[in-house]
C-alpha cells in the first residue's frame, strides 16, 4: 500500500471527513511531511472507492460549495489495522535488529 | 456569485477529467481546490496544475483500460456463444431422439381419441422417420461442425439455410411436424438468430474455438438435458392429457364408452429436472463461466421458456394458450422480440463507439 493511501485511511479511521479535511488530517498526522495535493486525493479517492475501501457518508452545502463526507468501510478498516500491523511489525524487526547491532558495536 | 478567475481556471484544469468523474465530483474537487488557495491567488501553481493534470489522465488511462477489459470479455463472449449455441442445439435434439417418453397404455389401444395436437410419444427413435425432424437435424449438424471448424461464414450460410427451412416448413406444413416438440424448435431459432449475431458482431468461430473448452461443454450437456426433461413434463401437462382409448361400442345405441388414459406422473421428471438445474449452476459458477456468454445463453432459452410457459405447463391439459397453436402477431412479438431486439443491440455496439461501463473486480473467467 502506497504510503499516501495509508495515511489517507488513517485520516478517515476515527470519523468521516470531507476532501480538504483529508488533506489536513493527513499533514497533521505526518506532521507535515506528506502533503496531499487535490489531483493525488481524488485520484486515490476513485480508487478507494471503486474498491469499496471507503463510501460516501454525507454531503452538505457550506458557503455555496459543496463537501462530500468520506468513512471507512469494515473493509477498509480491515484492510487499515492489517497494514498497520504489518507496518509496526517490520518497524519492531528493522528496530530490534539495530538494538542488536548497537550492542555488539 | 460571480466566479473568480482562480476558480474559472480550476474549472478549465478539471476539464481534463472524464466526464463520469466530472459529472459527480468537479464542484467537490473544486471546493477542495478553493479552500487550499491562497488569498488573492489568481492562478493555479505549477506543481498544482501538474498534480491536476497527472490525475486527470491517469484516471482516463485507467478507465479506458477497463473499458478495453469489459468490451473484450464482451466480444470473446458472443465468439463462444457463436461456437456453443450450435452445438448446444444439436446436443438438445440428439437428446429427444435418446430420451422419449411414451403414454403408457398408448400402443396397447387399437382406438385412441386424441384431441387435435395430443400426442402419445414425445420423441424417440421415430423422430429419425419424421418430416422435418431428419432434415433439420442434418442442417443442425452441419452448421455445428462448421462452427467447431471455426468456418465463419460456412456457419452463417448453413445457419441461414436451417432457419429458412424452419421457416417454409413452419408456414407450409404447420400441422405436418407436430410430432416434433415446438418449444425445442423456439429454442434453435433463438440460438441461430443470437448466433448469426455473436458471428457478425465479434470475430465469431475463430476465436470462439480456441476459447471453448471442457468445462463449457460440462455445463451445456446438463443444461441439454433439462431441456429435455423440461420439454417431456411440459407436454406431459398438455398435450397427453386429451388421450383417451375406446373401451366399448353400443351398436344399438351408437355410443361409445372411451377411457381417459393413465396420465403420466412426472413427479420423478421434477426431481430430475430441479438436480439438473443446481448442476447447470452450480457447474458455470465453479468453472466461472464468462458472465456475458451466460447473459447470451438466458437471451436464448428466451423464447423456449415463454412458450413452455403458455403450452400448458401451469394449467394441465390447457393447450388453448399455446403461442404457437394459432399465432398472433402478438404471440409472436412475445416469442421473438425480446431475443430480435438483443440481436439488433448486439449489431449496434459492433458499429457504435463503447460506452462508459461500471469496472468489474478482476477475477478469471473461462
Amino acid at each position: 500500500m502506497q504510503e499516501a493511501t495509508f495515511l489517507i485511511l488513517t485520516a478517515l479511521a476515527d470519523s468521516s471527513q470531507h476532501g480538504y479535511g483529508i488533506i489536513a488530517e493527513v499533514g497533521q498526522i505526518s506532521e507535515g511531511r506528506v502533503r496531499l495535493r487535490a489531483g493525488t486525493l481524488y485520484t486515490a479517492l476513485d480508487r478507494l472507492r471503486t474498491d469499496e475501501l471507503i463510501v460516501v457518508d454525507r454531503e452538505e452545502i457550506v458557503e455555496n460549495r459543496l463537501r462530500r463526507y468520506y468513512r471507512l468501510t469494515p473493509k477498509g478498516s480491515d484492510l487499515l489495522a492489517a497494514e498497520a500491523a504489518r507496518l509496526q511489525a517490520n518497524a519492531a524487526a528493522a528496530l530490534s535488529r539495530l538494538d542488536l547491532a548497537g550492542g555488539t558495536a | 456569485m460571480t466566479e473568480s478567475a482562480l476558480e474559472r481556471r480550476y474549472r478549465w484544469l478539471l476539464a481534463w477529467y472524464p466526464h463520469r468523474f466530472r459529472r459527480e465530483q468537479e464542484d467537490e474537487m473544486l471546493a477542495v481546490l478553493m479552500a487550499g488557495a491562497a488569498k488573492g491567488q489568481r492562478r493555479p501553481g505549477l506543481r498544482e496544475t501538474a498534480d491536476v493534470l497527472r490525475s486527470a489522465l491517469g484516471m482516463r488511462l485507467s478507465r479506458a483500460l477497463r473499458l478495453e477489459r469489459e468490451n473484450r470479455r464482451w466480444t470473446d463472449a458472443l465468439a463462444l456463444f457463436s461456437v456453443v449455441a450450435p452445438v448446444f442445439v444439436v446436443m438438445v435434439a440428439l437428446l429427444e431422439v435418446a430420451l422419449p417418453y411414451h403414454l403408457p397404455g398408448a400402443d396397447r389401444s387399437p382406438f385412441l381419441f386424441q384431441r387435435q395436437g395430443s400426442v402419445t410419444q414425445i420423441g424417440g427413435l421415430s423422430l429419425l422417420n419424421a418430416p422435418f425432424f431428419d432434415v433439420a437435424l442434418g442442417l443442425q449438424v452441419i452448421v455445428a461442425a462448421f462452427a467447431l471448424l471455426g468456418w465463419r461464414r460456412l456457419t452463417l450460410i448453413a445457419m441461414a439455410s436451417s432457419v429458412g427451412y424452419w421457416i417454409v416448413y413452419w408456414v407450409v406444413f404447420r400441422y405436418g411436424i407436430s410430432q416434433v416438440p415446438d418449444a425445442p424448435q423456439l429454442l434453435t431459432a433463438s440460438a441461430y438468430i443470437l448466433g448469426a449475431t455473436a458471428m457478425l458482431a465479434s470475430p465469431g468461430p475463430p476465436r470462439g474455438r480456441q476459447l471453448v473448452n471442457w468445462r463449457h461443454w460440462a455445463v451445456l450437456l446438463p443444461a441439454a438435458g433439462l431441456v429435455q426433461v423440461l420439454t417431456l413434463v411440459s407436454y406431459a401437462r398438455s398435450r397427453f392429457a386429451e388421450t383417451a382409448t375406446l373401451i366399448r361400442y353400443d351398436a344399438a345405441t351408437r355410443t361409445s364408452t372411451w377411457r381417459m388414459l393413465k396420465q403420466p406422473d412426472i413427479s420423478g421428471y421434477l426431481v430430475i429436472g430441479a438436480v439438473l438445474a443446481v448442476a447447470v449452476i452450480s457447474l458455470a459458477l465453479v468453472f466461472k463461466v464468462n458472465r456475458y456468454l451466460l447473459l447470451l445463453l438466458a437471451a436464448m432459452f428466451y423464447s423456449y421458456a415463454i412458450q413452455l410457459a403458455f403450452s400448458g405447463i401451469f394449467r394441465p391439459g390447457d393447450v388453448g394458450a399455446d403461442l404457437l397453436r394459432m399465432p398472433t402477431p402478438g404471440h409472436l412479438a412475445l416469442l421473438f422480440a425480446p431475443p430480435l431486439l438483443l440481436a439488433c443491440g448486439g449489431i449496434l455496439s459492433g458499429l457504435l463507439p463503447p460506452r462508459p461501463r461500471a469496472a468489474t473486480p478482476p477475477g478469471r473467467q473461462v
